[in-house]
């Protein structure tokens, strides 16, 4: 099928620093701003850059993903001449083809890709958080002629050695580029979004699949390909972009939308979910009871409220009871917080119940408080004062918490994790 | 196998809310929101949804466009499938020149053709204009047990009302043996709510009989008399939570049930399904509150954002209240704007109305509305859609201001009396 450009997402990545919030779902999956997915921002971006061949390479625990994504439709990707795929490591040749890396990701899909007679093909991550039209990269891309246009953005120098890092020319040719160096020679990062010329990505990635190492694109591809003059460029971006990366990117992230002007951003810049089909399609208007305060937060529809929400983000389905006092939290969706429970600087995952008298969090209110994480799907029993920095995980029963008080920055994991 | 699967449904939807004034204008009045993110039919097609129900045909005639939108494919209610199925079933010429339906009996004969496709053995008819939660399985299963010919869903109502309803007389065994289409000194209070099972033969041989020869239109006044001593009728009882929103007043009241923990109206235990990709209502944001906002015992749809105070009030998808505005039990619909210091008391506000700031809208005498004071007494103003209202404005009680209306372009400060109709001069 004739197309100009075809998407591949790379959506697989679970990230450790998330902690819990990542042992049931890929980074791409992790809920954000009450509705969202992280995925939702790089699907939207496709869909508001008229790309609408997609496939999504996907790894771990992809279920999530799967029925987030179903059939496209929320992103406009059905159609005659439009499709997202989600493409799940098979068994090949060879006998375990989980995917070794990126570019090892995307050598085992070329038949995918090379069912579409495309010029280009873009690379991104599902990760992370923007909004980016990437028809204006494809036309850099094209005007320079380039094998491969990298973006990057600016970011500050002591937050380099955690990106790929590259030196631009003048005519914004990539003349240097290092993996997370440990000494930044610029502040130039790479916000892992790639075109490539399809021809050329083939047979970079033909070469490395017999060749490589690490099979991953910016350790490999990108060294190879300026060691032996490929015409690498790199497009600069400066607007909105989050990283989320570790706990406190993600909880800082979220609360970006408490700015109002964020908010509008976020209105203007059409992302789409699917809040959909399934679980909370239906659910009715948020309830606010007469008994409720609510100060500056972002509440999701189908919440019901008969307490207070102070500074934080509310996914749908959440039932807060009476007497309970949530600040500068996020609770994601078909939480219950029962009656009397006080809950601050917390991110609470799905299908949490906390039965009355909780006591989560830290409540000391300095200005860099700790984070307390409760895992998808734990029961905490009446009562239970969990202190601050503690990560307790999912699917914990009542019976699991032998104590009524949980130590500050307690990590108790289940051994059967 | 389920008693319903052999069941066809056809659904009038047709109706011209005249007593909903300015809110179906534009509209049918089975499209009307309500609830925040419904429209009226809303209940009745999660109804047939959640009595598996699979076929459905919809009678249509006034306005139809903003209900067709709504409806789409069905799959929103799960009546989009092999052999699953809704649709829109708008007048057609037939023999004769026009055949607008000419009631309800009239739309349901003129779509014949279409029943006969199903061969259904049974047909169970509904209005799309109610607010209510009932498992039509239950009625059907009824109607088989009883072994009736046409089965009606009744329910008491204060014996004062029952002159605006057809009412029956029952036996000890449920069986009808009176039925009055709105008479003035009805023998009993036992109203019909307009949902028939019908034998689909019968019913047939009926409509070609009645209504085929032009002797009458309708079910109410003509069939179920006609019908009365030849077959046997049966009630099926009903005492629950339902509303006819027909008027303003009963519009309003029946969202603000929705607030009421013991009205019998509970949004969220009775699973409510509605088309979201309408309006782009599925895609927005959640829900903003601000630092300074106050909000009470109201539903807030997705969406909107809320820097003023609001209480007792039910805010559709994309609402704007800004800092120092203050909405008292009102009803707005989507994307409509209240600027700061306007204060808002008991107005329906219809979609994309911009309401200036330091309005008072809904404030003075409790005059009827001067042009319809039957439609119009109970102290509620309707704005509807796309009016703007400039800042300083004073709206009093019972005034209607047309849709489309600018009112008193650029000049601020003006003033609405209580009972005023405002239209295009």
């Amino acid at each position: 099928m004739k197309k100009d450009i075809i998407a591949m997402v790379l959506a697989g990545g679970r990230v450790d620093e998330l902690s819990v919030l990542t042992l049931k779902r890929p980074k791409a999956a992790l809920p954000i701003w009450g509705i969202y997915r992280i995925i939702d921002f790089a699907l939207s971006n496709l869909m508001n850059s008229g790309i609408d061949i997609v496939g999504v390479l996907s790894q771990y625990k992809p279920y999530s993903l799967i029925s987030h994504i179903q059939n496209g439709s929320h992103w406009d990707f059905i159609g005659r001449g439009r499709e997202i795929r989600i493409l799940s490591p098979f068994k090949g040749n060879s006998d375990s083809d989980w995917y070794k890396g990126t570019a090892d990701a995307i050598y085992q899909n070329l038949n995918f890709i090379d069912h579409f007679d495309c010029e280009d093909v873009i690379i991104l991550s599902g990760d992370h958080i923007y909004s980016m039209d990437y028809r204006r990269v494809l036309r850099f891309h094209r005007e320079r002629d380039a094998d491969l246009t990298i973006v990057f953005k600016q970011i500050p120098m002591s937050e380099a050695h955690r990106f790929g890092i590259a030196e631009l020319n003048s005519d914004q040719q990539v003349i240097r580029y290092e993996e997370k160096p440990a000494s930044p020679f610029s502040s130039y990062a790479s916000l892992t979004i790639y075109i490539f010329k399809k021809e050329v990505l083939k047979r970079l990635v033909i070469y490395n699949s017999q060749h490589g190492k690490s099979y991953q694109i910016y350790n490999e591809i990108i060294p190879y390909m300026l060691q032996n003059n490929f015409r690498v460029f790199g497009y600069t971006f400066d607007g909105y972009w989050q990283y989320a990366r570790t706990i406190r990117e993600y909880y800082n992230t979220n609360f970006d939308l408490l700015n109002r002007d964020n908010l509008t951003i976020l209105e203007s810049m059409n992302i789409r979910t699917n809040n959909g089909f399934f679980e909370y399609s239906d659910v009715p208007p948020t309830f606010i009871s007469n008994k409720s305060n609510i100060e500056n937060s972002i509440i999701s529809s189908g919440v019901r409220v008969y307490g207070n929400v102070i500074n934080s983000i509310i996914s749908p389905d959440v039932v807060i009871e009476q007497g309970v006092n949530i600040k500068n939290s996020i609770i994601f969706s078909s939480t219950i917080v029962k009656e009397g429970c006080q809950i601050s600087n917390c991110i609470i995952d799905k299908n949490v119940i906390i039965n009355p008298g909780c006591q989560i969090g830290d409540t000391d209110s300095l200005s860099e408080p700790q984070i307390t994480l409760i895992g998808k799907g734990t029961e905490i029993p009446a009562n239970t004062t969990i202190e601050k920095g503690c990560i307790i995980p999912p699917d914990l029963k009542k019976e699991d918490f032998s104590e009524k008080i949980i130590p500050a920055n307690t990590e108790f994991m289940r051994r059967s994790l | 196998m389920r008693d319903s699967r052999d069941t066809l449904v056809m659904l009038l939807a047709g109706g011209v809310g005249s007593r909903l004034s300015i809110l179906a204008t534009k509209r049918a009045k089975p499209a009307v929101p309500f609830g925040g993110m419904y429209r009226i039919i809303d209940f009745t097609l999660s109804n047939i949804m959640h009595s598996y129900l699979e076929m459905v045909g919809v009678l249509t005639q006034y306005k139809p466009l903003s209900l067709m939108d709504h409806i789409g494919n069905g799959e929103c209610w799960n009546l989009y499938g092999r052999k699953r199925g809704i649709k829109i079933l708008p007048p057609h010429t037939g023999e004769a020149d026009s055949d607008w339906y000419k009631g309800t009996a009239d739309a349901i004969y003129q779509n014949i053709p279409f029943m006969d496709n199903f061969k259904p053995q049974k047909v169970l008819i509904l209005s799309g204009d109610h607010i209510y939660k009932m498992d039509y399985e239950a009625m059907i299963h009824f109607h088989e047990k009883k072994n009736a010919v046409l089965t009606i869903a009744a329910m008491p109502v204060p014996i004062e009302e029952a002159h605006r309803f057809g009412v029956m007389v029952t036996n000890d065994s449920d069986e009808i043996i009176e039925f009055q289409e709105k008479v003035k000194n009805p023998k009993s209070n036992l109203a019909s709510m307009g949902i028939y099972v019908f034998d689909y033969k019968v019913l047939c041989e009926e409509l070609r009989n009645i209504v085929g020869t032009k002797k009458g239109f309708d079910f109410g006044k003509d069939i179920i008399p006609s019908m009365l001593n030849r077959y046997k009728l049966v009630s099926f009882k009903f005492d629950n939570y339902w509303r006819d929103v027909g008027t303003i007043e009963s519009f309003h009241s029946a969202n603000m049930d929705c607030l009421k923990a013991d009205s019998g109206l509970n949004l969220y235990e009775w699973n409510i399904c509605t088309n979201l990709k309408e309006d782009g209502i599925g895609d927005k944001p959640p829900s903003a509150f601000g630092q300074y906002s106050r909000t009470s015992n109201s539903l807030i749809s997705r969406g909107c954002h809320i820097d003023g105070e609001v209480y007792n009030s039910i805010l559709s998808p994309g609402v704007k209240i800004m800092r120092g505005a203050k909405v008292y039990d009102s009803v707005i619909f989507s994307n409509s704007v209240i600027e700061s210091g306007t204060i808002v008391n008991k107005v329906i506000i219809d979609k994309n109305v911009q309401i200036g700031s330091d309005c008072m809208i809904g404030q003075g005498e409790d005059i009827p509305n001067i042009i319809s004071p039957s439609h119009l007494s109970c102290g509620i103003t309707v704005i509807g859609k796309n009016v703007i209202i400039p800042d300083q404005t004073t709206i009093g009680k019972n005034c209607i201001i047309h849709p489309d209306v600018v009112v008193n372009n650029n000049i601020s400060g003006a003033v609405i009396k209580s009972g005023e109709t405002i239209n295009f001069s």
